[in-house]
This record gives C-alpha cells, structure tokens and sequence, in this order.
C-alpha cells in the first residue's frame, strides 16, 4: 500500500463543534450516577425495563414511565478493544468495549476494566456469561459514566 | 408497479483522490453512465444522489448537480450510512416503478480523505448511537464490527484465520480490477500479522477509507427497451431498519436488519438463494461478508467459514462472492458503495465483466447486499438478465 505523494490542496477554514447534549428526560439517570447508583426506566403500563432509559416506552408508546434502580449485576454478552482510536479519545490508553446483559434483563454498553486489553488475555478471558457488576464514576471534569468490571 | 431495468452504469477509480473535488469526482462516474445509456444530461428527470456526507461540501446533491448541469432534474439527497446509494436507488427504483419518471438518475459519490484519518475514524464513530455509546465510550466502526467477530467465533469455532481467508480473495479479485483501490495479493500470514485495529479484527481485516463515485440509469421496461439491448431488470430492492443501540440486539452473530430485507427480496423476486449466480455482499470487515452469507440464507448459521475454507467464494465455487474485491480491496466510499455493487453486478449479468472476474451466469440472477452502520440499514437488490 504504497504511499503516493501528495496532490496540492488548499487548507479549509476550521470548524470546531460542541454540541449540547439535552439530558431533561433522562436526568435521574445521570444523578443517578453522581450518587452511587445505576437508574432506568420502568413502563408503568406494560412493564418494559429499557436501558439506556427513555422516557417513552418503545414497547407500547406510554410516557408513564417510572424510575427504578438497577441491581448492577451483569454477564458479559461480547467485548472488543479499540486500538486505533477516534481523534477525541486520543488520550485513553486502549479500552475494552463490552455488551453485558444486565440481571434484569436489558443490555447495556459500556467499558470493560479490570482486564488487561492485550490480544492474548482477551482471547482467554472474554467469554460469554463471564461475571460481570456496574461501577458507577465520577470524573474530575466531564458527565458521569459507568462502567462494567469482572464480579 | 412497472418494470425497471438498469441501462447505464460508470464507475470512477476508487482509492485517495486527492487530485480530484466531490463534483469533479462525481462527473467520472456521471459521463460513462450516460454514455452507457446513450442518454444526454437533459434527459435526466430525477436525480437522486446518494452521499452520506464527509467532506465540506453541507449540501452535496446540490454541489454535483451543478458541476454535470443536471438542472432539467428533480434533484434529491438520500443518506442511509454504508447503504446510502443502495437507499438513493430505492428512491430513484419507486419513482420509475410508480409512473412518476421513466428515468431516473443515482449517483453515489463519496470524497473522505480530506480529513486526516483519526477525524474519520471519529465521525464514522460518531454515526453508531452518539448518545449512549461514543459520547462515553469511543466506539468505532471496527469496534461494532468486532464485538460481532468476537461473538461469532465464541459461539461457532471459526478462527482469525477464517477471518483471513475472506481478505485474501478479496485482495485477489481486486488485482484485476483497474478501478480498486488495493490491487495487490496478500497472504494470509500478512493479515495475522497485521497490528489490531479493534480487536479481535486488525488492519487487513478492515476496508480502507476510500474516496469514489459510481452512477446507475434506470428506465422503465418500454424505455429500457429502447435503449438498450442488454437491460438488467430490477427484481427486487428491498430495506429493513435495524436497532441503532446495539444494546438493544437479541444476537450478535448476524444482522437482523439484513435477513429481513433478505426475505422481502427473495419473496419479491420470486426466487431462491440457490438461483443467485454472483453476489456482491457489504464486506467492510472480514466478519461481515461471513454474517452476510447467512443472513442472505447462501448457508445456515454458523456453516459460512467452512464454505470460505473450502473455496466455495471465489469463481467456479458454490457462490462467488465479491469478486470485483468487494469493500475490503477495492475500497468503501460510504456513499458509492451501494451503485459501486450495481455497476459490477450489471456488467457481470451482462456478461461484459473483465475477463478474469467474470462469474459464470447459469439462473441469470445476481444479488447486492448492502449495509449501512452495523445493520442499522440494510438493503438487498436482485438484479436479473432475463
Ligand atoms: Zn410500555
């Protein structure tokens, strides 16, 4: 995959985005998470459990949805590593992105700590109904987030 | 409904164009397929062009039509990520089906090596479910593609090697074909050697970021006629949406998305997957042309790593699959991807493909299979030369 040289171009002006990113319907969420707890919606209707939360059920369309905590366990479902990063995480050491199936029953995404994300350990340890809880985190700067770790 | 044939096709050279803007880019694929056709620009009722938008031009129908002077067209963009041309010839299919237009125009042009590659990695990123999984988790599109090979291969067995397999007869169909954008051989040794990207998929099992455009004509039956004696009917287009949040998944070991448009289409078109001569499938990464063999229904779950291992993939076998080099070789220009498997699949029914590549047309049928996101979209196109 030979490199050819470059052909001439004109630089563009820049643009720099940042998006504000609405959190009114999913709030208890993202407090939630500040406090040590992993929160969803509950159908008051049809019962439907979503992760993430929203505040229409998908199922049968009520808006009587309420707010439940989530027992934070989970099996994982699949995983990969990212390597090759997007420009905004260039910062991050590699992560493992995993899909875990929470105890109640929805699944969820979210990063995989506590396994080294080195090409042989993940071909030993990334198994499906590997055992999995939800941390919750807090950063310094920025949303909270939450993240899967081996139980 | 009115039959619909394809009677015109072009195709640009795919790979880094950086000599080239999106209108100037567009026009090599826009020239020949007129001259397919035998058609003039004033000729052209509809375009709909197919662009899913990666370059600085906000509204990019408007920027190629003006550089072909398409102005006698309605002009329409559609935008379905990966499948974006495969949804822009749907739109383009109806409105010739219906009566509305007897041609119909679709351009699918994409330019994305104006960015440096980590921005491209990020707004390809960005366009799974930003919300809930890039804003905290820096997904990528290896990285949703991965999660699937990770799950297929702990459930069926099938190994990186398997994976391998698919990229070097990709890479060996697109040695031939002038307008690939990788026309070497590799080995599979090369690909297991090759650095991870998102494991458990590594640099040569990843398409490349290519810039390139292909165009389709369509007619309606009484025009195509006209036209042309060698019309390549459309049997069947036909889409599914799938779920954005791969949360929401059931499996990961096919896309939902593509076995249900898989069915519509066999249904439309009246046939059987045995019946298919030569398939182009949306092999982005290794993993999923072997996905998309099973969900098109070529074999059952879990069966398409030991058709590859066999040699059932390339000409002579059971189905050959992305013969032209398929995404992985000769490159993924999102939005020119979907008219890009029309153009090789016309010339293969036609049975004017080059030399080398040619499939052998037996049922006289050949089928497109075409993603967008991780089966976010997904569209089948049955073509047929009868
Ligand atoms: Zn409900």
């Amino acid at each position: 995959m030979s490199k050819k040289e470059e052909k001439p171009y004109i630089l563009s002006r820049p643009l720099t985005l940042i998006y504000k990113l609405p959190i009114s319907k999913t709030l208890p969420f993202w407090e939630g998470l500040k406090q040590g707890k992993f929160m969803t919606t509950k159908c008051k209707k049809c019962g439907r459990i979503t992760f993430p939360p929203q505040a229409d059920c998908p199922s049968c369309y009520s808006s009587e949805v309420e707010w439940v905590e989530l027992s934070k366990e989970a099996e994982l479902v699949t995983a990969t590593a990212i390597m090759v990063k997007p420009s905004s995480f260039a910062q991050e050491e590699t992560y493992i992105v995993a899909v875990a199936k929470l105890k109640e029953g929805p699944k969820a995404v979210g990063w995989l700590k506590g396994v080294k994300p080195d090409p042989a350990e993940l071909k030993e340890k990334i198994k499906p109904g590997m055992k999995l809880k939800v941390e919750t985190i807090v950063p310094k700067e920025g949303s909270p987030y939450y993240v899967f770790v081996p139980a | 409904m009115r039959r619909v044939a394809v009677v015109g096709v072009g195709h640009s050279k795919f790979g880094r164009r950086d000599d080239v803007n999106l209108g100037e880019l567009a026009f090599e694929s826009i020239k020949p397929a007129l001259e397919d056709a035998g058609l003039a620009p004033e000729d052209i009722p509809l375009l709909v062009v197919g662009n899913a938008g990666f370059c600085e031009e906000m509204l990019p129908a408007v920027a190629i039509a003006d550089y072909a002077e398409l102005y006698n067209a309605e002009l329409m963009r559609v935008e379905a990520a990966c499948a974006t041309s495969s949804a822009a010839l749907a739109a383009a299919y109806n409105a010739v089906s219906s009566g509305k237009v007897d041609i119909a125009m679709v351009v699918g042009c994409e330019k994305m090596t104006e960015l440096d590659t980590p921005y491209i990695v990020e707004l390809i990123g960005r366009s799974g479910f930003f919300f809930w999984e890039f804003q905290h988790f820096g997904l990528t599109f290896p990285g949703y593609y991965a999660l699937h090979a990770t799950a297929y291969m702990n459930q069926y067995g099938a190994t990186e090697e398997h994976l391998a397999m698919v990229a070097v007869k990709n890479h060996k169909y697109a040695v031939t074909n002038p307008y690939a954008q990788f026309r070497q051989e590799i080995t599979i040794e090369q690909v297991l050697k090759s650095p991870y990207i998102a494991w458990p998929l590594k640099l040569f099992d990843c398409c490349p970021i290519t810039d390139g455009s292909a165009t389709v004509i369509l007619a309606a039956e009484e025009q195509a006629k006209k036209l042309t004696d060698t019309p390549v009917w459309v049997e069947a287009i036909e889409g599914c949406a799938g779920s954005a949040n791969l949360s929401k998944r059931e499996s990961f070991v096919g896309l939902k998305a593509a076995q249900v448009a898989a069915e519509r289409a066999f249904k439309r078109a009246k046939i059987t997957p045995d019946k298919i001569d030569v398939a182009n499938v949306h092999d982005c990464f290794t993993i999923a042309e072997l996905m998309a063999m099973e969900d098109i229904g070529f074999c059952g779950r879990g069966e398409a790593y030991k058709l590859v291992e066999e040699g059932q993939t390339y000409i002579g076998g059971k189905i050959p699959i992305n013969v032209d080099g398929g995404l992985k070789a000769k490159g993924h220009p999102i939005g020119a991807t979907g008219t890009s498997m029309i153009y090789s699949l016309t010339k293969q029914l036609r049975g004017e493909y080059i030399k080398s590549n040619q499939a052998p047309i037996k049922h006289g049928y050949a089928l497109a299979h075409n993603v967008g996101g991780t089966g976010h979209y997904a569209y089948i196109t049955i073509l047929s030369r009868k």
